[in-house]
């Protein structure tokens, strides 16, 4: 196992250098540049010649790749921000990261709790009016984008009812540990509507997954065997059927789990949170060079190692599962 | 007897040897099974609906979607304006109406990409095997660890400015011409399904891979049938079943990702509507106009729940593991 793991970690490395490599090339070719501004904004060409000399970017694109790649491996620096003057990405990172793991985790707990507990109930009474009534909320909730949930729930909650605020984030740095913010009311009062709205999706998903798995495993031989042993019915579910049929739900929460951690744009900019979503996509449209291979950097970094995860867990899951 | 007694008979015995063996195939099983499924067939029914809206759009529509009307900016619904006007007094059910075009679109035109070569990989590396086998599945594993959706955003903007610089190149040129004509979205769409035939090469291969050993194939190239004979006639029907379900399941995500392109400002040029642009600028203004958003969110959803019910059921269609007793 230990050995697998070392291989896995071994085999990230090319994947992230081609990720870098691709997304540093590829916001350097397309068109326009991070000093291009429009109208009244526009710099004198001196101004946008001078920057562009202090960000090195008159050099070819090999030497800016080898000077990014040195300050990444060397300094674990990411780099100064085009847009953002005198902040670093890395900056950004700090400051940002936090806010959309919070968010994210809670409505990834929130889509646990609700959706494992509907997908094994639907399962375990197939074809009853639980089933069908719960299968049906969670077709419902996967039917319904953030971009709807969002002001749905802002539109009653915020803005009819009063009961939340509209928007902003409830909790600021210094966090404790780097990322956990102090429970207050005011966090938890911002933090319902946006994870709700990013809880619901997930749940649903998480749901729909859940009782397709447990009805197929509930029909293999050894959960006959185990009912025919003479365990208790409990047992029969939770140790035999349920475990086994965990393996398609872990494998849909790596790639969600990267997601919901580094922040989901819709949400956060319908709440305003200013988490690291916003980012990915501002920092395209500005052609923030270092900000968009730093943030899609982290991403894939998140994303490797969730997949990494899901494929332990894929071992505990189901012993027959070896990895030698 | 005579003989035209004879052959009559033989006519009434052929029919009832026929009538007696009809078939009872694994296709038309999962057919059956489907329209027994009410809400698949719902879902099916309303996605023709979309489909008879997206294409009549310019009949059934009450105004143009880029007429505006000053006066009637923010209207409120009423008889002029069913679902009321947007911040430029433009009919939101007309904009509605037209911006299923863009959604039917990506939902066609990524699917087909994403089928067509997640159906080639999968079953060039399932028949192959061997070295091709072993090369195309690393490749999709490597791929596999690529973002998405960082992707499609950064392959979108890199669109949008190309297509507002335009090209020298003559077939380029004309591309980029039907593209504007789209609304912007074509090369996004194409570039979706580009990105999008993992899962489906995977499917595809697997299918191939339990295909190949059967009795049938052997028997086909025993025969004589060469390589591409046994892949298009005997392999292709049996692998395209789980592949168009798997499909039709995705496409809710290609809906779901234009709505969000358009959402950040990334999708369909002014003025062609789209449901994602319609909610975007119907969020902004909701605490003074919430109408502006009811529309377009009510089309999105319904769309996206009748693919879910369709892409279900046919997936338990096709299934019968899944089938209850």
């Amino acid at each position: 196992m230990t050995r697998y793991i070392i291989r896995r970690i071994l085999w990230f490395l090319p994947v992230l250098f081609a990720i870098v490599l691709a997304t540093f090339v590829f916001v350097r070719i397309m068109p326009g540049g991070p000093f291009d501004f429009a109208g009244d904004k526009s710099l004198p060409p001196s101004v946008v010649a001078n920057l562009e000399a202090k960000y090195h970017l008159g050099e070819p694109t090999w030497k800016q790749f080898a000077r990014y790649l040195y300050d990444l491996v060397v300094k674990q620096d990411l780099g100064p921000s085009y847009r953002y003057r005198g902040r670093t990405v890395n900056e950004i990172i700090s400051d940002a990261l936090p806010i959309s793991v919070q968010l994210g985790s809670l409505a990834l707990l929130l889509g646990l709790s609700i959706g494992l507990p509907a997908g094994i109930i639907a399962a375990l009474k197939q074809n009853t009016p639980l089933d069908y009534g719960s299968t049906f909320v969670a077709i419902l909730g996967v039917s319904i984008p953030s971009i709807v949930m969002g002001p749905i729930l802002m539109w009653i909650f915020a803005l009819k009812l009063n009961w939340f605020p509209v928007a902003r984030w409830g909790a600021q740095a210094p966090f404790f540990l780097g990322f956990l913010p102090v429970p207050t009311l005011t966090f938890w009062k911002h933090a319902i509507l946006p994870v709700v709205t990013l809880g619901t999706g997930l749940s649903a998903s998480i749901a729909r997954l859940t009782r397709a798995s447990l009805l197929q495993t509930i029909r293999e031989d050894y959960i006959r065997t185990a009912r025919a042993k003479g365990l208790a019915e409990r047992v029969v579910i939770v140790r035999h059927a349920l475990k086994n049929s965990m393996i398609p739900v872990v494998t849909i929460l790596g790639p969600l789990l990267a997601a919901v951690l580094t922040g989901t744009f819709t949400t956060e900019q319908i709440f305003g949170i200013p988490g690291l979503g916003k980012h990915f996509v501002t920092s395209v449209g500005n052609r923030d060079y270092p900000v968009v291979v730093g943030t899609t950097l982290l991403y894939s970094v998140f994303l490797v190692i969730a997949n990494l995860l899901v494929d332990i867990t894929y071992a505990w899951l189901d012993p027959r599962i070896r990895y030698d | 007897m005579s003989a035209v007694e004879k052959a009559a008979r033989r006519e009434k015995a052929r029919i009832a040897f026929e009538g007696a063996r009809k078939e009872r195939t694994p296709f038309g099983d999962a057919m059956r099974q489907l329209l027994k499924n009410r809400a698949a067939v719902a879902g099916g029914i309303f996605v023709i609906f979309i489909v008879l809206v997206a294409l009549l759009a310019s009949v059934i529509a009450p105004y143009g979607f880029a007429e505006v009307s000053f006066a009637d900016n923010y209207a409120a619904p009423s008889s002029k304006y069913l679902a009321g006007a947007d911040y430029l007094g433009r009919d939101i059910l007309s904009r509605t109406i037209y911006g299923s075009r863009v959604s039917l679109a990506v939902a066609f035109v990524a699917s087909t990409v994403s089928l067509v070569i997640g159906l080639v990989v999968g079953m060039v590396s399932g028949y192959a095997g061997g070295r091709i086998d072993n090369l195309l599945m690393r490749l999709v594993d490597f791929l596999y660890g690529f973002p998405f959706l960082i992707f499609v955003i950064l392959l979108q903007v890199y669109f949008k400015a190309l297509s507002r610089r335009g090209s020298g190149i003559f077939f380029v040129g004309t591309l980029i011409e039907i593209n504007n004509q789209m609304g912007g979205m074509l090369f996004i769409f194409i570039a979706m399904g580009f990105l999008n035939w993992l899962q489906m090469a995977r499917i595809a291969r697997g299918q191939v891979l339990s295909y190949k050993q059967k009795e049938f194939v052997e028997a086909a190239r025993m025969v004589g049938a060469g390589d591409t004979r046994i892949i298009f006639r005997h392999l292709l029907p049996n692998v395209l079943g789980p592949c168009i379900v798997s499909e039709t399941l995705a496409i809710p995500g290609y809906i779901f990702t234009e709505a969000f392109l358009s959402f950040i400002g990334l999708g369909v040029d002014a003025p062609t509507p789209s449901w994602g642009i319609m909610i975007s600028e119907g969020y902004k203004g909701l605490r003074s106009y919430p109408h502006l958003i009811v529309a377009p969110a009510i089309a999105l959803v319904l769309t996206v729940l009748a693919f879910n019910f369709l892409g279900d059921g046919l997936r338990d269609a096709f299934d019968p593991r899944l089938r209850g007793e």
